[in-house]
């Protein structure tokens, strides 16, 4: 049996009009994909936190008949081949048709302050679903927690440890922890045919469909070895019994110490899974994000609570180089080609922080995604708050990252 | 190894441990530092693309609506801000202000600041100067004000002028200041929101001078359009008075050419005069009533000359019917012709008008009583030959025709008899073939002696 060609298209729009924005950018990637309305299975749909979310699903959904499937929620900025842009209007819809493959949407709400339990929940309902051929999973969850008003960060780690408890085995995953721009509003979620929050969504695929994908990491470790020596959920209290904060402000000099608050999104250490002594190897890397300091304790907040004490963590300097977003991104695509499959489209999630104007910087990593790519298939990118990947054979968080990922189809 | 091997070891170790933090350290400290230089310049390079993508719109026409509306959008995108509102003098409240022009705000937040105003005024004094509140600032009644009504947090307020005088504030907002991707708001950000503030106003002057313009082309268009419809007006007037005239010109050449034939009315008209000219083959036809004088001895004027009137008009329309020229008609008598003009008719047509002049008269006496009956007879007479035919003399222009011809068309009228047409030898000549005619023989005619006659009757 011969399998059908599948087709995929992406739209962008930065109307400040959310209507606008949504019937725009589903115009436009109904028009690249060369799909009718009725043609559309699966609509993959994220904007940024400025937008009305009601609207722009309106008018996404003005575009597409009552059969599409939508799958998306806020981003912090998206990207095509041709647009890239962040903490304004930027919308980017994905439209996924004539295919195959099958895919089911699966989603567990209220993660705030139960992520061990809704991590648990949603494994149990993928393991529910026996699935008897290899499947791909696309995880998203929502970032933000302001049920209580103050910021408080949905944590990958116990999410990840529920799905661990519950899952079975886990399929080929990626993943994103949803934002909607860097001061943590609250966010929003699509799936099926509704809009939700608080949430955390699988999207399962299986069929004619293979994820590929690529890590890539924008630190270097700078420091020697530290360990860790207490820690409370993401609080790192002491490195070296030490605390935290007087570690670090000493290897990074008095001016950073008393200005501690600056340490916030720009502290970064590395957790090195392989041999500690050989060469720098980005895939044995974990990078944590400082994002908050404990005066009190003079703890250090991290973006996730997966470091544990006995671990030793390096310093880790932001300086990537552009021509390496490149060279690993046009690799996976040599790689994917040599398999003999044909690629649909390309999905880049990528850290907010990456993105220049929040970094040292000068220039945009996706523009060296996009020249790699060079319009030979569709890319639908976006920019998040922590990318989900596999390293060590563990699905991990990862901060700082650029996450590259290939969808394919074996040719006939 | 020895002890002091092994101490040496540690040593190292921690030598080179140290070591490695320190150039760490300083690594990252560069790139903390660079980290701030670039923000900095982000933010001048930020305010520079608002002012530039500003600055392209002068070209052209500035729409009050479009212009905030974009301007807002830039301000929030580009400068990171959440929310900017435009708030303009109030009508009835000249030391308030309300909002005009917002940008960021959800649909709810807008319906709650419709309507809000806030007092840009310290202890009486109106406040002149922009000035910004972010979490480090003292909080201060205006502030305070703007905060509650606007829903706004922390923000740089920019006073805008027109000619001169504060008509409205910018106010751009930030939801959140925090490190390091919102740091508070600072001076650096309040002079490229006031270069903002410079170039809106001068937006504002744009859009006022070209609604100036567009108001004065309305009003000529207005003008033109009036002048338009005066100049449509006259225009109908002049048509109608021209046509009244065409009307008239025509009445009178009709007239005219109720006098006088065609060419020689369009010579008259052309050079003023028209002179008399030899036409070679014309036939001349006159009638008479037999009886006539006798007969107007019997009935009043008036009703005599409602009978020539009557029988004329039917004579008229035959001789027009046959292409004849009405020439004149004298008392009862009717004279006609044909070629007096050089162009048109026959003898044999005139011989046809003849004999339907006859056929008409002899019916219509039908209808006479009988004891009227012997005056309605008349006697045609016709003849051919050359003529002098125009129009003689300065006044009272008349066509006629001059010459022998003419004398002997009399005669032959003259020498005819009650109902018949009578015509001459050289009319019989042209028309021998066409008409039956009856040859009379030599018949004397005054100052003529005696001429050929015939009687003529249509083919039977």
């Amino acid at each position: 049996m011969t399998s059908r060609r599948s087709s995929f298209g992406v739209g962008f729009s930065e109307s400040s009009n959310s209507l606008k924005a949504g019937a725009s950018a589903v115009s436009e990637a109904l028009t690249q994909a060369g799909l009718s309305s009725e043609e559309v299975q699966l609509c993959f749909l994220f904007c940024t936190s400025r937008h009305d979310p009601e609207d722009f699903f309106r008018g996404v959904k003005s575009g597409l008949s009552e059969i599409t499937k939508f799958f998306g929620g806020f981003a912090n900025g998206t990207c095509t081949n041709d647009h890239l842009g962040y903490d304004g209007y930027q919308t980017v819809v994905g439209v996924w048709g004539n295919t195959d493959l099958t895919f089911d949407l699966l989603i567990q709400e209220g993660i705030a302050f139960q992520e061990f339990e809704t991590g648990s929940a949603l494994g149990q309902q993928i393991h529910q679903k026996n699935y008897s051929e290899p499947t791909q999973m696309l995880l998203l969850f929502d970032a933000v927690n302001r049920l209580e008003g103050k910021f408080r960060m949905n944590y990958g780690t116990p999410f990840i440890q529920g799905m661990n408890e519950t899952i079975g085995t886990w399929p080929k995953v990626v993943g994103a922890r949803l934002l909607g721009d860097m001061k943590f509003k609250p966010t929003r979620q699509w799936i099926g045919d509704r809009m939700t929050q608080n949430s955390a969504m699988a999207l399962i695929l299986s069929g004619n469909i293979q994820m590929d994908y690529q890590i890539m990491h924008g630190c270097h470790p700078a420091s020697a070895y530290h360990k860790v020596t207490a820690v409370k959920g993401a609080n790192l209290l002491e490195l070296d019994h030490k605390p935290a904060l007087d570690v670090v402000g000493e290897i990074l000099g008095e001016d950073l110490r008393d200005n501690y608050q600056e340490l916030k999104f720009f502290v970064t250490l590395g957790k090195n899974i392989g041999d500690k002594w050989e060469n720098y190897n980005p895939g044995n890397y974990i990078n944590r994000m400082c994002v908050g300091v404990d005066t009190e304790s003079r703890g250090l907040y991290m973006a996730e609570m997966d470091l544990e004490e006995g671990m030793e963590v390096q310093l880790m300097r932001r300086s990537f180089e552009m021509e390496y977003v490149s060279v690993q991104t046009k690799k996976l695509i040599e790689r994917t080609k040599l398999a003999n499959r044909r690629i649909i489209f390309g999905l880049y999630i990528n850290c907010s922080g990456r993105a220049a104007a929040y970094s040292n910087n000068t220039d945009e990593d996706i523009r060296y995604v996009q020249e790699a790519i060079d319009g030979e298939f569709p890319l639908m990118g976006i920019y998040e708050a922590g990318e989900l990947a596999m390293i060590g054979g563990e699905l991990q968080v990862l901060d700082w990252t650029g996450l590259f990922c290939l969808f394919s189809e074996a040719k006939d | 190894m020895k002890d002091s091997e092994l101490e040496d070891l540690r040593r190292q170790v921690a030598y080179y441990k140290k070591l490695s933090d320190e150039v760490a350290g300083q690594n990252i400290r560069s790139d903390a530092q660079l980290s701030l230089l670039k923000r900095k310049l982000d933010q001048k390079q930020n305010g520079f693309t608002i002012l530039s993508a500003l600055h392209d719109v002068f070209g052209q026409q500035i729409y009050e609506k479009e212009f905030f509306t974009n301007t807002l959008e830039l301000i929030n995108t580009t400068l990171k801000m959440d929310k900017t509102l435009v708030v303009w003098q109030c009508q009835d409240e000249p030391t308030a202000f309300e909002q005009k022009w917002m940008m960021g705000y959800t649909k709810e937040e807008s319906q709650k600041i419709t309507g809000k105003k806030v007092k840009f005024h310290q202890e009486d004094q109106a406040l002149t100067k922009p000035f910004l509140f972010n979490q480090k600032s003292a909080p201060n009644p205006i502030s305070a004000q703007i905060r509650a009504e606007f829903l706004l947090q922390f923000f740089i307020a920019i006073p805008i002028r027109v000619q001169g005088s504060i008509e409205g504030w910018m106010i751009s907002s930030r939801d959140r200041e925090a490190w390091p991707f919102y740091p508070p708001l600072d001076e650096g950000d309040m002079d490229t929101l006031v270069a903002i503030g410079g170039f809106i106003e001068a937006g504002l002057a744009n859009s006022s001078l070209y609604a100036s313009l567009e108001k004065a082309n309305r009003e000529l268009e207005a003008y033109n359009h009036e002048l338009e419809k005066r100049v449509a007006e006259r225009t109908k007037d002049l048509r109608i008075r021209n046509q009244e005239l065409s009307r008239e010109k025509k009445r009178s050449e009709d007239l005219l050419l109720n006098i006088l034939p065609k060419e020689t009315a369009d010579e008259l008209k052309k050079n003023g005069f028209a002179k008399a000219r030899l036409q070679e083959n014309a036939t001349v036809m006159f009638t008479d009533f037999v009886n006539f004088t006798k007969f107007s001895s019997q009935i009043s004027s008036e009703d005599l000359v409602a009978e020539l009137d009557h029988c004329f008009r039917h004579f008229d329309r035959i001789t027009t019917k046959y292409g004849l020229e009405k020439i004149k008609t004298i008392g009862d008598a009717h004279m006609s012709a044909c070629g007096v003009t050089g162009e048109g008719g026959t003898a044999a047509d005139v011989i046809k008008a003849g004999l339907e002049i006859r056929d008409f008269i002899e019916e219509y006496r039908k209808e006479k009583p009988e004891n009227l009956r012997e005056y309605f007879r008349i006697r045609v007479g016709i003849n051919s030959g050359p003529v002098v035919a125009g129009v003689v003399g300065l006044k009272k222009f008349s066509f006629d025709i001059w010459g022998d011809t003419v004398n002997t068309a009399a005669r032959m009228e003259q020498g005819s008899a009650a109902g018949k047409v009578n015509v001459s030898h050289s009319t019989y000549s042209i028309c021998r073939d066409e008409f039956e005619f009856e040859p009379r023989g030599e018949i004397a005619a005054k100052n003529k002696g005696e001429i050929l006659m015939y009687f003529v009757e249509r083919k039977s």
